[in-house]
């Protein structure tokens, strides 16, 4: 599954955590670093799987990459509800 | 709207930077409304008195999933690795005390559940369950069932049983966040 960051999504810093502000929910949403560090990723290589996210962020935190897929695992749906992330499925079916 | 053109996320790497070494905490999303810390709180109580407006209920799962759940411990056969019954722990919900409401079961009961049926069973014991044979054993590798929270944030009961309504995950660590043990 590849999954993308949605247009126009804003994050800033906000003492620990990030506020993300998501133009399809009107909402800003509160992100700890590790969520904000998906967005990040998703901003800089653009529509990516979740596999290469978990390898990515395990080796920047130089952790087991099956202890990182796992706490990826809930994260997904979260984002894709806060409106900050699509899947590039979705995308695409948009674009026809 | 479409999303042809580039994310506008800023400056990059600001969080990856941040990144503890060593560890990767689960990736969290906060509800918030605009107004800092006093305006969570009331997003968060109005997320818990909307829910318990209109209740709802999950079955167990095999897995975690985007909804406040507690895993069951179980007695499982070693023998071929069934489970035998399933417990909640107090013990295990004193972590989501808030504003100093006692969950529905203190810290030092367990009380049974019935997975088939997603409701607590029988009577509130204040002794561990036993295992009843050393070819079982008790461990917390049961299904996770979804915690009943009331309109105040106080775990009432779990599955189908007690008052108060299931609640997404967000819902719940909007009001946690805004609150106090």
């Amino acid at each position: 599954m590849l999954y993308r960051l949605v247009e126009g999504a804003r994050i800033e810093p906000l003492d620990v955590a990030w506020a993300c502000f998501s133009p399809l929910s009107g909402e800003t949403v509160l992100l700890n670093t590790e969520a904000a560090a998906i967005l990040e990723l998703l901003a800089n290589h653009g529509p990516t799987s979740d596999d290469t996210v978990a390898r990515i962020l395990a080796a920047d935190t130089r952790t087991d990459i099956a202890d990182v897929t796992e706490a990826l695992r809930h994260a997904w749906d979260q984002l894709i509800a806060a409106g900050l992330v699509r899947t590039d499925a979705a995308h695409e079916y948009q674009q026809r | 709207m479409t999303d042809s053109n580039p994310p506008d996320l800023g400056p990059t790497d600001r969080a990856r930077r941040r990144l503890v070494r060593g560890a990767f905490a689960v990736p969290a999303v906060l509800t918030l409304q605009s107004g800092g810390a006093s305006a969570a709180t009331s997003s968060a109580a109005k997320c818990l008195a909307n829910q318990n407006q209109n209740p709802v209920s999950f079955a167990p799962t095999s897995s975690d999933d985007s909804y406040f759940r507690y895993r069951l411990w179980v007695i499982r056969k070693k023998t071929d690795n069934t489970i035998d019954s399933a417990w909640v722990r107090g013990a295990d919900l004193s972590v989501y005390v808030r504003n100093g409401q006692m969950p529905f079961l203190d810290s030092s009961s367990w009380q049974g559940f019935a997975i088939a049926s997603n409701a607590l069973s029988g009577s509130v014991i204040t002794t561990m369950p036993s295992p009843n044979g050393a070819e079982n054993s008790l461990e917390q590798t049961g299904p996770w069932v979804v915690l009943r929270v009331n309109s105040t944030g106080a775990l009432v009961g779990a599955g189908v049983s007690g008052s108060g309504s299931s609640v997404a995950d967000t819902c719940w660590n909007s009001f946690a966040l805004g609150t106090t043990a």
